[in-house]
C-alpha cells in the first residue's frame, strides 16, 4: 500500500503537467512606474490615469523610462518632432501635456495616460480648499492658483481594504468647516479583515508633500510613502491651525494593546537629496532606537498634539537645525534640498501603531521663509 | 470530522467482527438464497479538486500533497443472473476528499471580501495555495460484472451529500492588478499573504461517475481501486469568485471484507 500513493502522485503530476494549457498573452495594460533623468518627482494617479512630471531645469525634451506589465508596449498618441523613442526621449515643447497609450501583450487591453510636464515651485501656504477628486476618496490640491500639484495620502492603500464605502470612510478627507473655509480631517481607521490578514490593522490618516506608491503598500509600506519636493528657500517656521482628539490606547501591528494613549504628529523637514530622485520614506523617524534619517538638516515638529476639544489651536514651529548639520546656501539655491511636510493622526501610524478614532484636523498652514533673492520663488 | 470518521470506522469494524459469527450460520444462508453479497470496505481517496480542463490562468502546479482522506463503506450486491455474473450494487460510504496544492497563476480573476461587506477585486499573478478537505456521505449505485472468481469490475453513478467542507487558502508572492487589467499593481512579497475561505460556498450535493475493479486476494479479503469523477461543480451556482467550475476527481484505493 505504501508504494501506491507515490506511484499515483507521479501519474497525477504527469496528468496535471500535460493539462497545462499554452500560456495566454498578458492582459495587463498600465504604467507601473515612470522615471528619467532630470525628474525629481513623479506623481501617478492610477484612477485618473494621469502622471505629473516635475523638473527643475526646463529642457522640454524629456527622457521617460516606463515600467510596464510583462509584454505591454507604450507609444505617444501623436508623435512630436523631437520624439526619439529609441532613446526614450519625448518632446514636450509644443504640448506640456501629452497622451500615451499602453497596449497589453494581448493587443486588446489598452489604457491611455495623460502625462504632463511641469516646472513648478512648491507653494508655501496651504488652505486645502480645492478637491482634485471627490470619489472614491478625496484628493486635495496643494496648489491653489494652478491645479497641478496634489497632496499625497495613504488613501489609495486604504482602498485595498475594501473598507471605504464613501469618501468619508477614508482616513484622509476634506472637511467643509475648517478654521477658514475648508480644511482637512485625518482619522485613524480600522482596516477590517483585510488589514488583519496582512498585519496592518489600522490606517492612520495622513497627508504629505510627495507621492504614495500603492505598489508597495502591502509589500513594504514604509517605502510606499515618498516624502518631499525640491525646495530652494530657507524655511524659518511652520505655522497653522489644528485640532486633535486621541482615539485612546494605542495598539501595535498585531492588535495588542500598548498601554499608552495615541497622539498625532506633524512636521516639516528640510533634507539633503543626494540624488535628484531621492526622497525620505516613512522610516525617517524610527521608533526602535535607530537614529533618524541622516539627510535631515532642519526640523519643525510639534512636540505633542494636545487634546484640543473643538477649539482650533494655533501652532508656530521653528525649523531647528539637526546637530552637526548646516544648510549649504548655494546647494539650496541649486535644488539640492527637499522639503517634506507630513501630517498624521497617529504618530507611529507608519508602523501600524495607533488607536482607531484618533483624529487630527488641519487648516491654513504656512511655511515662512527667509526673504528670497531668487525672483523665481515669488 | 476526520476523528468522527475514524471512530465510526472503529465501531463498524468491531460490529463487523462480532456480527461475523452470527452471519456465519444464519445470514449467509439467507443471503445466498437471495443472491446477495455483503462487503465492508476501507480505503483512502487520492486525487484532487480541480478545474477541467485546467484554464490558461493556471501556469503550473508547484506542489501537490494528498490530504489524509479515508473512506469507509458498506455495500450490498444483488446478483441478477443465474450465473451470478451480473449484479447491482448499492453502498453507503463515509469519505473525505482532501488535497493541498500550490499553483502559479497568471491574471487569475479574484475578489477579496472583508467582514464589513467590502471587497477588493482584481487579477492575481503569482502563487495560490489551496487546501480542500471535503467530507461526504456517498451512495454509489453500481453495475457489477464478475470476470472470474477473483476479478470483478463495477461502474455507475454516485451521489454525495457534503457533511462538512473546508476550501480555503491564500495567495502569496505576486501582484494583484486592481481593480482591473488597467489598474494598479500591488505587490505581495515575503510574509504577505491574502487568505481566502470559500467553505461556505460549497455545494451540498455532488454527483459523479465511479468505475473500478476489485480483486479477491483471499476468501474474505478484497482489494479495490475505483476512480470517482465528479460531474458537478463543487461550488454553488451563484458563487462567482472562482470563474471556472471545479470538479473532484479521486481514486479510491483500499481493501474490503466480503462476508
Amino acid at each position: 500500500m505504501k508504494k501506491f500513493p507515490l506511484f499515483l502522485l507521479l501519474i497525477s503530476t504527469m496528468l496535471f503537467a500535460s493539462c497545462i494549457q499554452d500560456e495566454a498573452l498578458n492582459v495587463e495594460a498600465a504604467i507601473d512606474d515612470c522615471s528619467g533623468s532630470g525628474l525629481y518627482s513623479v506623481t501617478k494617479d492610477d484612477l485618473a490615469k494621469t502622471i505629473e512630471l516635475y523638473v527643475l531645469k526646463e529642457d522640454r525634451i524629456q527622457e521617460l523610462i516606463f515600467t510596464l506589465p510583462q509584454g505591454a508596449t507604450i507609444r505617444p498618441e501623436t508623435s512630436e518632432e523631437g520624439d526619439d523613442a529609441a532613446h526614450s526621449l519625448y518632446d514636450f515643447r509644443e504640448k506640456t501635456s501629452r497622451q500615451f497609450i499602453v497596449t497589453a501583450e494581448d493587443g486588446i487591453t489598452t489604457a491611455t495616460y495623460s502625462i504632463r510636464y511641469n516646472r513648478i515651485m512648491l507653494p508655501v501656504s496651504y488652505s486645502f480648499e480645492n478637491l482634485k477628486q471627490n470619489s472614491p476618496y478625496n484628493i486635495i490640491y496643494l496648489t491653489n492658483s494652478e491645479d497641478v500639484m496634489e497632496w499625497a495620502s495613504g488613501n489609495p492603500g486604504f482602498q485595498l481594504t475594501g473598507m471605504g464605502f464613501t469618501p468619508d470612510d477614508y482616513p484622509t478627507a476634506q472637511i467643509v468647516d475648517g478654521y477658514s473655509g475648508r480644511g482637512v480631517r485625518l482619522q485613524t481607521r480600522d482596516t477590517g479583515s483585510f488589514g488583519e490578514m496582512v498585519d496592518m490593522r489600522i490606517a492612520a490618516g495622513n497627508l504629505f508633500v510627495g507621492s504614495f506608491d500603492v505598489r508597495n503598500a502591502i509589500g513594504s509600506p514604509l517605502t510606499a510613502t515618498n516624502f518631499g519636493f525640491p525646495f530652494t528657500r530657507m524655511p524659518v517656521r511652520m505655522t497653522g491651525w489644528y485640532k486633535y482628539q486621541s482615539g485612546g490606547e494605542m495598539q501595535d501591528a498585531d492588535g495588542n494593546p500598548l498601554g499608552t494613549n495615541d497622539t498625532g504628529d506633524f512636521y516639516a523637514v528640510l533634507y539633503e537629496a543626494p540624488t535628484i530622485d531621492y526622497s525620505l520614506d516613512g522610516d525617517l523617524f524610527p521608533i526602535d532606537g535607530r537614529p533618524q534619517n541622516e539627510h535631515i538638516v532642519l526640523v519643525a515638529r510639534i512636540p505633542k498634539t494636545e487634546e484640543t476639544g473643538d477649539t482650533w489651536t494655533y501652532f508656530d514651529l521653528p525649523f531647528e537645525p539637526v546637530e552637526g548639520k548646516t544648510v549649504d546656501r548655494e546647494g539650496l539655491a541649486n535644488g539640492e534640498y527637499k522639503l517634506a511636510i507630513v501630517f498624521s493622526s497617529s504618530k507611529e501610524g507608519a508602523y501600524f501603531r495607533g488607536a482607531v478614532g484618533s483624529t487630527l484636523w488641519i487648516d491654513e498652514v504656512n511655511i515662512e521663509c527667509e526673504e528670497s533673492t531668487n525672483e523665481e520663488q515669488q | 470530522m476526520k476523528r468522527n470518521i475514524i471512530s465510526i470506522l472503529l465501531v463498524l469494524v468491531a460490529v463487523g467482527a462480532s456480527a461475523q459469527s452470527w452471519r456465519e450460520y444464519k445470514g449467509l444462508i439467507w443471503s445466498a438464497l437471495h443472491g446477495l453479497d455483503y462487503e465492508f470496505r476501507a480505503g483512502v481517496n487520492i486525487g484532487g479538486t480541480s478545474p477541467l480542463p485546467l484554464p490558461a490562468e493556471i501556469r503550473s502546479i508547484d506542489s501537490y500533497k494528498p490530504g489524509l482522506a479515508i473512506s469507509i463503506e458498506g455495500n450490498v450486491t444483488k446478483w441478477i443472473d443465474p450465473q451470478k455474473k451480473w449484479g447491482v450494487g448499492l453502498g453507503l460510504r463515509l469519505e473525505s476528499k482532501a488535497m493541498n496544492t500550490k499553483a502559479t497563476v497568471k491574471n487569475y480573476g479574484m475578489e477579496i471580501f472583508n467582514d464589513a461587506g467590502g471587497r477588493t477585486a482584481g487579477l492575481w499573478t503569482g502563487g495560490v495555495k489551496t487546501k480542500a478537505d471535503l467530507s461526504y456521505l456517498t451512495i454509489p449505485v453500481l453495475a457489477k460484472y464478475k470476470i472470474s472468481d477473483r476479478w470483478q469490475v463495477s461502474a455507475g453513478p454516485y451521489f454525495s451529500y457534503l457533511v462538512e467542507g473546508d476550501f480555503s487558502g491564500n495567495v502569496y508572492e505576486g501582484h494583484l492588478r486592481t481593480p482591473d487589467a488597467t489598474g494598479t499593481a500591488v505587490y505581495f512579497k515575503g510574509d504577505n499573504i491574502a487568505t481566502y475561505d470559500f467553505s461556505d460556498d460549497l455545494r451540498k450535493f455532488q454527483w459523479g461517475i465511479q468505475a473500478g475493479g476489485s480483486w479477491k486476494a483471499y476468501r474474505h479479503l478484497t482489494v479495490h481501486a475505483d476512480l470517482q469523477w465528479g460531474l458537478n461543480d463543487i461550488f454553488q451556482k451563484d458563487f462567482k469568485t472562482i470563474t471556472f467550475s471545479m470538479y473532484s476527481i479521486y481514486l479510491n484505493l483500499g481493501f474490503g471484507y466480503a462476508f
